[in-house]
């Protein structure tokens, strides 16, 4: 849509702007040459209303021809081609018109020799002509890097609305369903066990929305949700189910972002315990030196399992938010060898939230 | 009386999921169940030992899904899935009218599917099963391993270590690691599991893993060896050679 034509009050402006310069350049004319301003508005008002027209196509030049898609040497061939042709029909133009009002009034308006006066008609036109082009080139300039910014924009907003739902969706529902299945198990024979695990479900639950809710908590908090999970599962797995942990007390009072470590440990317990025959002991480790701080999740793996390739969906979240909240000083790093998998987080230890 | 009952397994890795089945298998005296399996191997074994009526199969355990399990059993007896979620198997399991549990379930749920399962034992259809199985089983776009049964061994071999394939009538011969395994299946259908760029198809009766391969020779006008990088010559065809050299 084109800025002018398309808004009727924009045009209005525009036309009244011209029509005042059509005056002015009759006045002007009229005391330059010594001819009367009457013939002289008359010679040069329609000639600058229709004018103003011709420049209204500078803006579908400099749309077809963008600077940021054409090349530099086109746009200028373009422009030139353009200008050269435009004043050349308003210069013809011009010279019918003068001939018209001479026949009206009976006079000869400019005591000049004609190629003076074309010559001059001409470089008026294509002087007009160049400010509207570059009027034209400065407004899809500019049109294009707010369009561009916008853009960048709502990619944040989605890349925003896709995190929170993808740390909603974070815990698995096989947990939930099979966790309820052995509450039902245990509920003929051992009524105990299974009230206990209700209550033990019922926490894990509660801490992981009230958790969520927050921007940061601390290591503390995020284990004792991690210590839930895992007494949940160790009522699943039984024996195969085997934990070590081994916690820097200067650790605990750092503030990480909520449910960091949560799919790590979901993910050590379906590679290293639930897909294994065995199963065996899942490593969880915190570590504070100087400013930085290292959380590290390791699992046994099934030697005979297929090679992932990449670091799986899980993974590639909680990288993510590593990253944006901590920028180039986070980051998560996965190691793999034939027996063990080990996944370490890198951020910045902060005491303050 | 005792030869009437039905031969019952339970297959599941979790003890309490086991448990429960057989808490409520408790007000059915015509079950006898014969095994519990923790895993898919146990349960492969056991149903090819026993041959059971009737198997509760959970879905998701390690090594072996509850769906590779019935791939491997030769005539499998009627099947009630259990699993605790898993949309694409439950799609599978409605259009084929399969018995399943939904963890946690009901004992009149349970009740329903126990019954329903067992009017039909008489009806029961090894094929059938196996086609349901092969249809709830999630779609791996490339295959990642290769499970064959030896006896009442089950073997899972990862593709990587897979060093070529061929062709022997109705089998298919996997060589890996100086062994060859048996496997009855097609090689065009293996052809198409597996990933087009580390196994190619180089001949009528052979499928390579490129990582094995050393070096092509001619021998004869449109006529050319593989050697492998332990000495094995396989012939290669036209086609054959033309899609290694598109390849590497």
């Amino acid at each position: 849509m084109h800025p002018i034509l398309s808004d009727k009050k924009r045009l209005t402006i525009y036309l009244v702007i011209w029509g005042m310069v059509g005056i002015l350049s009759g006045f002007i004319l009229a005391s330059l040459t010594g001819a009367e301003f009457l013939h002289t508005t008359v010679f040069a008002f329609p000639l600058l209303m229709i004018y103003s027209q011709m420049n209204l196509s500078a803006w579908y030049i400099s749309k077809a021809f963008p600077l940021h898609k054409t090349s530099i040497w086109r746009v200028l061939l373009v422009v030139f081609v353009s200008i050269v042709f435009v004043s050349a029909i308003w210069t013809l133009m011009a010279w019918g018109w003068l001939s018209i009002v001479e026949q009206i009034f009976t006079v000869t308006l400019f005591q000049y020799p004609p190629v003076q006066i074309v010559l001059v008609i001409f470089g008026v036109g294509d002087q007009i002509f160049i400010i509207s082009l570059a009027l034209s080139y400065l407004l899809v300039v500019f049109e294009h890097s707010r369009n561009a910014e916008r853009r960048a924009f709502e990619l944040r907003l989605l890349a925003q609305s896709a995190e929170l739902k993808a740390l909603r969706m974070q815990i698995d529902p096989h947990f939930l369903f099979n966790s309820l299945n052995s509450i039902s198990a245990l509920t003929a024979h051992d009524p105990e066990g299974a009230r206990s695990m209700t209550m033990t479900l019922a926490d894990f639950f509660r801490k992981s929305l009230m958790f969520g809710a927050k921007d940061v908590i601390t290591l503390k908090e995020e284990l004792s949700l991690l210590n839930h999970y895992l007494d949940i599962e160790k009522i699943r797995f039984g024996k195969r189910l085997s934990v070590q942990q081994n916690i820097d007390e200067a650790a605990l009072t750092c503030f990480i972002p909520p449910l960091l470590m949560q799919p790590l440990l979901e993910n050590a317990i379906k590679y290293g315990i639930a897909d294994t025959l065995e199963g065996g002991t899942i490593l969880i480790s915190a570590q504070k030196k100087s400013n930085r701080l290292f959380l590290a999740m390791e699992n046994p793996i099934d030697p005979d399992a297929p090679k992932k390739k990449g670091t799986g969906l899980g993974m590639d979240i909680v990288k993510k938010r590593l990253q944006t909240a901590y920028g180039d000083d986070g980051d998560l790093k996965t190691f793999v060898n034939e027996k063990f998998f080990q996944v370490i987080l890198f951020l910045p230890a902060k005491e303050k939230s | 009386m005792k030869t009437n009952k039905i031969k019952t397994i339970i297959v599941d890795d979790e003890e309490l999921a086991r448990g429960l089945v057989r808490e409520y298998l408790l007000t059915h005296p015509e079950i006898d169940i014969v095994a519990e399996c923790a895993n898919g191997f146990e349960a492969v074994k056991a149903a090819t030992e026993l041959s059971p009526d009737l198997m509760f199969l959970d879905i998701q355990m390690p090594k072996l899904t509850g769906f590779e399990v019935i791939e491997l059993i030769e005539n499998p007896p009627a099947v009630i899935f259990v699993t605790a979620f898993d949309q694409y198997a439950l799609k599978a399991f409605e259009v084929h009218a399969v018995d399943y549990l939904l963890k946690p379930y009901s004992k009149q749920r349970f009740d329903e599917a126990l019954s329903h399962a067992v009017e039909h034992l008489d009806v029961r259809q090894p094929e059938k099963t196996k086609e349901i199985a092969a249809a709830a089983k999630p779609q791996e776009q490339i295959l990642e391993r290769v499970l064959i049964k030896e006896g009442s061994k089950v073997l899972v071999i990862p593709v990587e270590k897979i060093d070529y394939i061929e062709a022997q009538d109705d089998y298919v011969s996997f060589r890996v690691e100086g062994k060859s395994h048996l496997k009855m299946q097609r090689l065009a259908e293996l052809e198409s599991l597996l990933n087009n760029r580390h196994f190619v198809r180089i001949h009528r009766s052979y499928i390579l893993n490129i990582e094995r391969l050393a070096k092509i020779e001619l021998f004869a006008k449109d006529s050319r060896t593989a050697i492998l990088k332990d000495g094995t010559q396989l012939p290669v065809s036209r086609t054959g050679y033309d899609k290694l050299k598109e390849l590497l």
